[in-house]
Formats: structure tokens, sequence, C-alpha cells
């Protein structure tokens, strides 16, 4: 292990980045340091992901080095890595160390907040159902979606900078439900809220907007347009049991009745679809399938299960999300 | 809520890397409400780790994903 050096100028590196003249020395350490930058962006929103993740430190290095890894990509026209080009456009024209920092900040922040948004949108459909109706509700209403240290936030339509301090996310959840319930008049109804009963800048985190309507009314948001008698009104415990109904019944026909599995691997694989179903309600599923079944068979190893269940899983895990889709 | 100061994410990355930077009406008000800055706790944090070090394991795979990162073997 080696600690990086205290004193490095940010600009003066730029400034070798962008004329090309720089040692592999030289963008190690730059690239190390944008490494840091984006772990220490992820630990901050680790509430967010932990149910996407396993929560060893090996994962959230590997999201911080993919968020930063298409930065040192060539772009198409010429030999710079793509970072000089956003260096270039950056505007304000970065001059300073203090700017050449803060830039970093916001790009990385930026990067590894996509990558979040998409681990959600993959993770969850609920979720990413959600957020098309909510993106269609902005572009309708002409709203601003302004990016705080990478969180996406929803401003008024003539309020593209936030030059206050935000709510917080506990803040956000204890708004009062009832403004959640009218799909036409959401945004502006939050926003009017946020500005006149709270000390807060009118900013909706648009991620945790998303969460808070998967947990009150799933059914005004799909269809933004639609007006709907209460007696529709889907919740998603209905959908997520009947998906999950479905999927049973899958493994039950694909596999049990055929003998492809045994009635004791099929009862572990049920858990395991109940465990599935849960955590998509519950801010959506971790990418490591194995930890599911795990603990539903004695001693099963990673090897034995990526070479005799893995396969299974992840065709009923599909069928479990296609069937949740399908009830939108 | 009216208000005579605006604080944006710089001031508030500037209050915690560069505060020499920063308008002293802000840095006072900053000081005086450091509990309604939930961003300093990050920035703080950033600056502790940021010269931290960096494990081999660590190396392997960032040269893994970023082919213009040669490991150093010095």
């Amino acid at each position: 292990m080696r600690a990086l050096e205290k004193d490095y100028s940010y600009y003066r590196f730029f400034t070798k980045l962008c004329e090309g003249e720089y040692t592999a020395g030289e963008l190690n350490n730059f690239i190390e340091r944008l490494f840091k930058i984006g772990e220490s962006f992820l630990y901050h929103r680790f509430s967010r992901i932990k149910n996407l993740v396993d929560s060893s430190q090996d994962t959230l290095e590997e999201i911080a080095i993919e968020a930063i890894a298409p930065l040192f990509q060539n772009a198409n026209y010429n030999n710079h890595f793509n970072i000089v080009d956003d260096i270039r456009n950056w505007n304000p024209p970065i001059k300073t160390e203090n700017e050449s920092l803060f830039f970093l900040n916001k790009i990385i922040s930026n990067r590894v907040e996509q990558h979040i948004s998409l681990m959600l949108r993959e993770s969850d459909p609920f979720f990413s159902k959600i957020l098309d109706s909510v993106n269609y509700l902005i572009r309708k209403g002409a709203y601003k979606k302004v990016s705080y240290l990478g969180k996406v936030y929803i401003t008024e339509p003539d309020n593209s900078n936030i030059n206050w301090i935000v709510i917080t996310d506990d803040e956000f959840n204890r708004i009062p439900t009832y403004l959640f319930c009218e799909s036409k008049i959401l945004l502006k109804s939050l926003l009017y809220f946020i500005k006149t009963e709270t000390q807060y800048f009118p900013a909706i985190p648009l991620n945790e907007l998303i969460f808070r309507l998967k947990h009150v009314n799933l059914s005004d948001y799909l269809s933004s347009d639609s007006v709907n008698d209460i007696s529709d009104k889907i919740e998603i415990g209905e959908i997520l049991n009947s998906a999950l109904s479905f999927t049973e019944d899958k493994l039950k026909s694909s596999y049990l009745d055929n003998g492809k599995l045994t009635i004791e691997e099929y009862e572990s694989f049920k858990s395991a679809l109940k465990s599935l179903a849960a955590d998509i309600g519950d801010g959506g599923i971790n990418p490591s399938l194995y930890n599911y079944l795990a603990p539903h068979i004695n001693g099963l190893t990673k090897e034995e299960y990526k070479e005799k269940y893995h396969n299974i899983l992840e065709y009923l895990l599909k069928q479990l999300k296609r069937k949740i889709a399908e009830q939108f | 809520m009216t208000r005579n100061i605006n604080i944006t994410e710089h001031d508030i990355f500037n209050f915690v890397f560069f505060n020499e930077l920063l308008d002293k009406k802000k840095r006072k008000y900053i000081e005086r409400n450091e509990d309604k800055f939930e961003l300093l706790d990050f920035y703080r944090k950033q600056k502790k780790s940021i010269t931290g070090s960096i494990k081999e394991e660590t190396q392997k795979r960032i040269a893994a994903r970023i082919p213009a990162y040669k490991i150093n073997k010095d």
C-alpha cells in the first residue's frame, strides 16, 4: 500500500493532460485520486445502494472504477481521453486549483449517481416504470433537473441554480402523504410545500420521490394523463403477490413436475423467490443471486450454485420481473 | 421563507477545501450554522481520504478496467 502525495496540483496536471505531456506515473497518480473521489461519494450514498450491492469493499471499489473508467477512454475523433473534452468544455472555464477539484467532484459524483440510477432501474421494475412517468411530468411542466453533489433534483422552470441547502432524505420522507396522491399537480404541490413550509431550497430529490411514490400509490403514476378512480388503485403488494404466484407455478411446472429439481430443491427455490420479491418491493435486489439461494441449501458453494442452479434462478427472476411489468 | 444569503454547493466545497477563497460573510454564516450543511461532512471525509493509501489489489482492479493505468512495480 502507498499513500498519495498531499502536495498535489490538479490544475497543473489538467494542463499537462490537455497538452498530452505527462508521464505514466503522473497519469496513474491522477487516476488513483479520481478513484478516491468516486469511492468517497459511494460511501456517502451507501444507504441508498446497500440493498443492491454486496456490502463488501470489493464491490464498492468496482463501482467507483466503473464510474471513472469512461473518462479514460479515447474520444473517437482524436487521441485524447474523454476527460480532456470534459475539461475543455466545462463552463465556466477551469482556471484555478479550486475550480479543478470542484470540477472533478461534479463529474465523478454525476457519473457515480448515473451508475446508481442504472442499478436501481435494473433491479427494480417499479422504480423504472415510475421514473419514466415522473420524467414525463418533468418534461410536460418544463421543470428543470439539477445535479447537486451528483444527486438529481427537480426544480421550478425558472430556478436552475440551487443556491441554498436542499431537503434531507429524512425530511423529504416526512412530507405529508396526501401531497403525493395527485399526479397532475404532484411537482407543483411538492415544490410549493418545500418553499413555504420548510427552510430548504425548492428542489425535489428525484430518486427519493420515486421511492416515495412507489409506496404511496402506484396506479396514479403509471399513466400521467389518466384519471383513476380510487377503486382502481393498485397496491404494490398485490402486484408482487400475483407475480410471485405466477413464478412459483412456473417453477413447479418447469422444474419440479418433470424431475429437474427435487422437492427439497423446489422448496429452497420458493424461499429464494419470496426473498427476491420482497427485495424488489423494498428498494431492489442484490445482484448476487447466490445470496438468495444459499441460506436455503445447506453447504451450497458458489461453484456448485453456478453449475447447478444459477441459470434456473436467473430465468425465474426474469419471469418474476416480466410479470410485475405486465401488471402496470 | 426569506433569507439574505445564498450558499451554493461550490461555497460548501470551498469552505472545506479552499476556506480562504470563500466570501467572509458566507464563511461566518456556515461556521455559525454547520449543522444545516450536510455536505460539509461529506467533503471533510473526502479531504481526509483523498490522499489515503491504494492497495495493490485495488491497483490491479483499476488496471484491468482502465488500460491507460499501468501498475507501478517500484
